[in-house]
């Protein structure tokens, strides 16, 4: 009896979760309506999804798999190189092909690439595996900024329009549609049987390759993912009219740490919850970068803007400029994340509204109720003495 | 959104170019050598941390950074003091700031309070670097800063050895006075380093938990105590290395990373965790450098080639070899 | 002198590898501890000495609690624990690894010099290659240095995890001698745990059989002449 009541707060929490993931995609379809006359904060919302794209795709191969790659941002930026190359119209391996040919090419080239380097990190873990992609990530980018002709160095590489159109909608909306299917995409993944073939090499290689998984095949697969969908969303999101340009710099260790963070603070474990993460600190960032203060307190601001500058704010016109203190704050915010909510802040959430925290206590009081009982009916020690 | 701060290592490791001849490559590799001494200096905090906790910090450029940022900052702010307190100062901070965050962070993950501890050490580490870079950036902005040179060199008139102010000329070869000081500090520190790590109590207690941490505890060593000293001291080497090349190099927030990524080679060359595999380790990266820069054909490329040296190498014996070409413990 | 009472323990929060262990050490007695391959005897050491910490039960040294106390801490409460696995450290000279022994006292340089030196005389070999890395020795060697290494603080008692396995037989013998020197000469009071029932029985006061994760039976050694009906009896 108690347990068919509790199956049927799962049924109700499973209803309020599609109930929510329907709200959000709501939301998310009729947000350029409520931002008609603001078409910055759209531009910023297709940013954001792009980097949401960036942390789900990085949490399924850390959070689920449990290799920890710096490399992410590297795998975005060789998709759009390679996409902006093949578009090009003169130079070395320029094919001025359209961007809904090229994109595809450079997606399959970044899969190629995270074939090799997946291959090739096997048989590092952890620390040697985070230490090797940052290593490929900084020779990646270094070598694309040393090859002026043939990448356009460190002034980067122009990129062919993938839309007509300027304005900032249809840009929008193709964002939505590709932060939405490759979220799809790797959800039926980590459904799968590979999905628990990722997560049981992620808990212990070895015990799983015991139990049959084939660990390479799952290791691999993950890496090639994962890049290809880094590589595709930076494909995607730099062709766009807006954008149409891609520089070196944005592969830096810096930005793929901000990625890294959005994805650990959302909560690494899920991946709605670090695309979640990562939507969340890109508007948070944007809106700290001034915030808004009344006219008066700006007024008496105003007198000490000279203190205020030298320790690294500013004022703008509506309020106060935070500049690199914002990050500063994220920083913080994801060490003590680290320390004391190592499933990050918004996975969590998720946890209570889908209910699943109910089966896992439930498990727990089974088990501490069969413990109490294994403690009662033992009595130890009946055979002390025994033999004296 | 993020403007990302145009920055580029090469830009500010730039040495003149000359032609190639055997002075040059004389030059090139005592240049070598005397960064290469500096780059050790750095690695071996690195290896320190490594060997007693086991760990990477993956924050240890930012100390680097964070050092050169204190002399530039002391040197400003108290020019009538000696110079070379300065050092000092960047010393001490860079071991309190190592020492805070250990207790405060690495801590719990020493005592089991910590699920999946080796992600929790590389992400909270991470996570520091991003923090102290950031920090940085808005405390002095990202324009390059360089600090002027610690000392002037005694005028000495000779034909074969002769110094001006700045600049000490053996025969043809010259060197700056800058590098010249950087290295004899970086030497004076690595000597009382080697001294501290193999001839004092403290040293052999490091020693002791990195070889074999439960026999530590079983002769009374406290390895809690030992992984925060060891962090700290491993942070303020790289304070120190960043201390004395702020009078060589410009620094930026950002310096840090490419001199991580240095320190990571280096370890990794000298066998994660061995003292003199890493000094060894930093002198080779030091001249390799020098020299593929100096003769990389094109000098337009040369500079910005400059740490894909290393990183090559560096891939290549964590695939080859991971346990790097020394093998053994502090 | 050393009491465990009732102890549960793991290496897993939620299964307890010894399920109520009850051992006394009386003081200047070796006790021995006896049990077949996988009972947990070394776990009941390496829980005694603070390396895993206890579910339930307690641990008393001298009548204090040490339950909870750090493991650093236990060798100035004179205790001392020599693991089933040698833990020396291989990379320093034979000479460092017996000073750090010393680490408790480590200021008094009078007292390192005369413990070292009745060190090198009770193991004459060390002396000898006092200079070498600890982990170029032989198996044996090592051992000594182990013991050498322990002997150094006067602990008043001893907790000794298979010492002689994989020693050659006439070093081993030399082991037991040592042991029982230790009670006999310098009143220590020894925990022994052993595979080499034999031996053990020779040099033991006091014995306690385990079976998997409790005790089967104790008794002075007096009761384990016929071997075969000790182990094959209740
Ligand atoms: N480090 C460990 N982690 C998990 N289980 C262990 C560990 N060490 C020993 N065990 C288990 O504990 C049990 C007792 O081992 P141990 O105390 O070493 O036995 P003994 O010393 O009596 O031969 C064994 O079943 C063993 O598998
Ligand atoms: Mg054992």
């Amino acid at each position: 009896m108690r347990r068919s009541a509790q199956l049927n707060t799962q049924y109700q929490a499973r209803y309020t979760l599609w109930g929510l993931a329907a709200l959000g995609v709501l939301i998310l379809l009729i947000f350029p309506l409520l931002f008609r006359q603001q078409p910055y904060w759209l531009y910023i919302a297709s940013q954001a999804l792009f980097y949401a794209i960036l942390a789900s795709s990085w949490a399924l191969l850390a959070g689920y798999n449990g290799q920890f790659s710096f490399a992410h941002m590297a795998f975005m930026g060789l998709a759009t190189y390679a996409s902006g190359i093949l578009g090009r119209e003169t130079g070395f391996l320029a094919f001025d092909l359209s961007p809904w040919v090229s994109i595809p090419l450079g997606v399959l080239f970044t899969g190629f690439v995270g074939l090799v380097i997946g291959y090739l990190c096997l048989r590092l873990r952890k620390t040697y595996l985070a230490l090797f992609t940052i290593a490929f990530a900084e020779i990646t980018r270094l070598v694309i900024k040393a090859e002026v002709k043939f990448t356009g160095g460190p002034n980067g590489l122009p990129l062919k329009p993938l839309l007509e159109s300027t304005s900032y909608v249809p840009v929008y909306y193709l964002m939505v549609a590709l932060f939405l299917g490759t979220l799809l995409a790797m959800y039926v993944l980590v459904r799968s049987r590979y999905g628990l073939y990722f997560q049981a090499v992620r808990e212990d290689e070895d015990a799983a390759a015991a139990l049959g998984v084939n660990v390479v095949n799952t290791r691999i697969l993950a890496f090639v993912v994962s890049s290809m969908i880094a590589g595709l969303a930076g494909a995607v999101f730099h062709h766009f009219p807006t954008v149409g340009l891609v520089v070196p710099d944005e592969m830096i260790i810096g930005r793929m740490s901000l990625v890294l963070a959005m994805a650990i603070i959302g909560g690494s474990n899920s991946l709605i919850a670090a695309a979640l993460g990562a939507i969340f600190i890109h508007f948070s960032l944007e809106w700290l970068q001034e915030i808004p203060l009344p006219a008066a307190i700006l007024r008496t601001l105003e007198a000490h803007r000279a203190t205020l500058e030298s320790l690294g704010f500013g004022l703008g016109e509506n309020g106060l400029k935070t500049n690199a203190w914002r990050m500063v704050g994220f920083g913080m915010l994801l060490m003590v994340t680290l320390r004391f909510r190592q499933n990050g802040l918004i996975a969590p959430l998720l946890e209570r509204l889908s209910r699943r925290h109910v089966i896992q206590e439930i498990a727990a009081r089974r088990r501490a109720r069969e413990e109490e009982e294994i403690e009662v009916s033992d009595e130890p020690n009946e055979q002390v003495g025994g033999a004296s | 959104m993020l403007t990302p701060t145009v920055w580029d290592a090469s830009l500010f490791h730039a040495s003149p170019q000359l032609a190639v001849s055997g002075e040059f490559v004389l030059r090139l590799i005592i240049d070598g050598l005397m960064i290469g001494i500096i780059y050790a200096l750095m690695a071996i905090g690195l290896t320190l941390i490594f060997s007693v906790l086991n760990i990477v910090s993956f924050a240890h450029g930012e100390f680097y950074m964070l050092g050169g940022y204190i002399v530039y900052f002391f040197l400003q702010t108290f020019e009538a003091l000696p110079p070379l307190l300065s050092i000092v100062a960047a010393a001490i901070v860079t071991f309190a700031v190592g020492f805070l965050f250990e207790r405060i962070f690495l801590q719990p993950m020493a005592r089991g309070e910590v699920e999946r501890p080796n992600e929790y050490a590389i992400l909270v580490t991470f996570g520091l670097a991003f923090f102290l870079q950031f920090l940085m950036l808005g405390l002095v902005g990202p324009f390059p800063k360089k600090a002027h040179r610690l000392f002037d060199l005694p005028q000495i008139e000779g034909t074969f050895f002769r110094t001006t102010k700045a600049t000490l000329f053996l025969g043809d070869i010259t060197i700056s006075a800058g590098r010249l000081f950087a290295a004899l500090i970086a030497l004076l520190a690595l000597a009382g380093l080697l001294w501290f790590m193999y001839r004092t109590w403290t040293g052999r207690a490091l020693q002791a938990v990195s070889q074999d941490r439960n026999a530590a505890a079983v002769v009374g060593i406290n390895p809690l105590n030992m992984n925060t000293l060891a962090f700290s001291m491993g942070a303020m080497l790289a304070g120190l290395a960043g201390a004395v090349l702020v009078t060589v190099y410009s620094w930026v927030p950002w310096v840090g990373v490419p001199a991580s990524s240095k320190s990571f080679v280096i370890i990794v060359l000298g066998g994660m965790g061995s003292i003199p595999g890493s000094l060894l380790g930093g002198l080779i990266i030091g001249v390799v450098e020098s020299l593929g820069t100096g003769l990389f054909p094109d000098p337009a490329r040369a500079q910005a080639y400059r740490d894909v040296f290393g990183l090559v190498i560096f891939a290549l014996v964590l695939l080859l070899r991971p346990t790097g070409l020394f093998g053994r413990k502090l | 002198m050393l009491e465990v009472r009732d102890l549960y323990v793991g290496y897993y929060r939620d299964l307890n590898i010894l399920q109520g262990v009850n051992m006394v050490a009386r003081e200047g007695q070796l006790t021995a501890i006896l049990g077949a391959n996988g009972v947990g005897k070394s776990t009941l050491l390496k829980a005694i000495y603070g390396f895993l910490k206890p579910n339930a039960g307690a641990i008393y040294l001298k009548g204090e609690r040490i339950d909870g106390v750090p493991t650093y801490r236990l060798i100035q409460k004179g205790l001392a624990y020599i693991p089933q696995h040698t833990g020396i450290f291989r990379w320093m000279s034979v000479e460092e690894n017996i000073l750090l022994g010393g680490w408790t006292f480590r200021n008094d340089k009078q007292r390192l010099r005369q413990k070292l030196e009745e060190n090198y005389k009770r193991f004459p070999i060390l002396r000898e290659k006092r200079k070498q890395q600890a982990g170029e020795l032989s198996g044996g060697q090592q051992r000594m240095v182990e013991l050498a290494r322990t002997l150094m603080t006067d602990p008043d008692v001893i907790l000794v995890d298979e010492p002689t396995a994989g020693l050659a037989k006439l070093l081993s013998e030399e082991v037991y001698r040592m042991l029982r020197d230790l009670r006999d000469k310098e009143g220590k009071t020894i925990v022994l745990v052993d595979q080499e029932i034999r031996q053990a029985l020779k040099i033991a006061d006091y014995v306690y059989v385990l079976e998997v994760g409790r005790n089967k039976f104790e008794g002075p050694v007096e009761e384990f002449t016929d071997l075969e009906k000790a182990f094959w009896a209740g």
